[in-house]
């Protein structure tokens, strides 16, 4: 009878186990826009984001797609323990950009949110 | 005698057998105009509504299926379900290989016909999901090589009815189902031989429709070369891309330099046109003399004049929605409702304003979503004349 009632209350056990884990997986992301203001074409914009694991277990983080081959990003780290901090960079080639531009990044991680999207904008001015 | 003879059955044989295919051959010379004015709407009563929308990457696209409101998040690879009246009631379908999950990642469009989603991801993959169970039921590739011409004439002498020389057109992208087993989408050229930049060609001759056969995987038809408007011109690239809305048994298509609406049936013959010009364009567009810097031609040049943005059909309604930008400066948009073939409203509505579809007794509609705020604006309104 025991046994039974283990096994009926098995799925149940796993499923609350599962949530636990996804709601302890959290990342913190202060800041995931950047304006960089009114810049000359052909200027190379960088910013750092910075991405903090504050649960009690590992998160892995991925980038998963930026919008534009005009953009470059970069992890530092893919793995995070509690506590440790990944960097975002993020690159924008201004190059043949013209007017209001935006570009994105988007991060992947096993975390309940899972994707993070970082956006970076400002406005492109024709060199002379 | 025999030449002209000759002539008529080339000429009757292409616009019947082929659509707007083979050869350089006027197919809107002769369509009749039908169109007529009877302004009966002059203002819209629109409900605001903003939605918080920081758990979405805020790039996709509204619509309305049955009575919801749905989000297709282009980069999360989820749709994101609202009522009515903009509550929140769930998120399907995720990043992943699994049953409820699409593989790409990233979405360039989607359509919605009965209990199906065609979804089409930014490597020509493209998914089609049964929106009931939303359970992915296919998935394939866009195939523009399944034809017997060989690369190097495809390099070296390309013709436009050739389907290798197309692609998807980007960023003009317009996506409709024909019925169940078939999807029109936008294509394009830019060949070095025949593109919109150095080549009349394009403009002559081109495709700008393609039919892709949902049960057979294969791209099975091109049609809808540009209007006769685009012979005024000799290369305007920045306004050149098709639009279209599927009507009953009909297709409904215009271009962004064009104030004619132009109806055909399903064997793609031209069969009317009508449509008023949009208050404030003047249709005096630039020329593009350079190939080179093509990003900075088209949105400079987009942002400056007045062109047609999109084509929506209600089919429970029979009312046709055609947005506009109007030339700068400019702090609205226009809209113009069309009953039939009668123009019967044509009014301001705030800029980039966007028709999603309609839920009985309201129509809804979208701005571009805050960036910033990290939020959407939807709207809804009804229609009283």
């Amino acid at each position: 009878m025991k046994k039974l009632l283990f096994f009926c209350l098995l799925p149940v056990m796993m499923c609350g186990q599962t949530n636990d884990k996804k709601s302890a997986m959290e990342l913190e992301v202060k800041n995931r826009k950047y304006n960089f203001g009114d810049v000359k074409q052909d200027t190379l914009i960088s910013k750092t984001f910075i991405l903090k694991n504050v649960s009690k277990r590992d998160i892995k983080l991925n980038i998963s797609s930026t919008s534009c081959i005009c953009t470059e990003a970069k992890l530092n780290k893919n793995s995070l323990a509690p506590n440790e901090e990944a960097q975002l960079i993020m690159k924008f080639n201004t190059e043949g950009k013209i007017g209001e531009s935006k570009v994105y990044t988007i991060i992947d991680s096993n975390t309940e949110q899972q994707f993070y999207r970082f956006l970076i904008f400002g406005n492109v001015i024709k060199k002379e | 005698m025999k030449i002209k003879l000759y002539q008529i059955i080339y000429a009757l044989s292409l616009s019947v057998f082929v659509g707007c295919g083979k050869g350089n051959v006027d197919l809107y010379k002769d369509v009749p105009y039908t169109g007529n004015t009877n302004m009966l709407i002059n203002s819209l009563s629109l409900d605001t509504v903003s939605i918080e929308g920081s758990r979405t990457s805020l790039v996709g696209k509204w619509s309305c299926l049955d009575d919801k409101l749905i989000f297709g998040d282009f980069y999360y690879g989820s749709f994101y379900i609202y009522d009515t009246d903009f509550n929140f009631e769930k998120k399907v379908l995720s990043r992943g290989r699994g049953p409820n999950e699409i593989p790409s990642k990233k979405w360039v469009d989607y359509a919605v016909y009965d209990d199906k989603v065609f979804i089409m991801g930014s490597a020509y993959d493209y998914y089609i999901v049964n929106n009931k169970a939303w359970k992915r039921v296919k998935s394939s590739r866009l195939n523009f090589s399944n034809e017997s011409t060989n690369i190097k004439k495809l390099r070296n002498d390309p013709k436009p009815h050739y389907l290798g020389i197309y692609e998807v057109n980007y960023p003009g992208l317009n996506l409709s189902f024909l019925n169940s087993e078939k999807l029109l989408f936008s294509i394009s050229t830019s060949h070095p031989k025949i593109n919109a930049y150095t080549s009349r060609v394009f403009y002559d001759e081109v495709n700008t429709i393609a039919t892709l056969d949902l049960k057979k995987n294969k791209i099975e038809n091109m049609f809808c070369r540009y209007s006769s408007v685009y012979k005024n011109y000799e290369f305007i690239p920045q306004f050149s891309n098709v639009l279209f809305t599927k009507s009953k048994d009909e297709l409904l298509f215009s271009f962004e330099a064009d104030s004619l609406i132009y109806k055909a049936k399903e064997d793609n013959i031209i069969t009317s046109k009508y449509g008023s010009q949009g208050r404030g364009i003047s249709a005096k567009y630039p020329e593009v003399t350079t190939a080179e810097n093509y990003v900075g031609i088209y949105k400079t040049g987009r942002t400056k004049y007045g062109f047609y943005k999109y084509l929506k059909q209600i089919p429970e309604t029979g009312i046709l929605f055609r947005g506009y930008q109007k030339d700068q400066p400019s702090k609205t948009d226009g809209l113009q409702i069309y009953r039939d073939t009668k123009l019967i409203g044509d009014i301001d509505v705030p800029k980039d304003f966007e028709i999603i579809g309609y839920i009985k007794p309201y129509y809804y509609a979208q701005l571009p979503p805050d960036d910033l705020k990290e939020e959407f604006t939807l709207f809804k309104f009804k229609l009283d004349y």
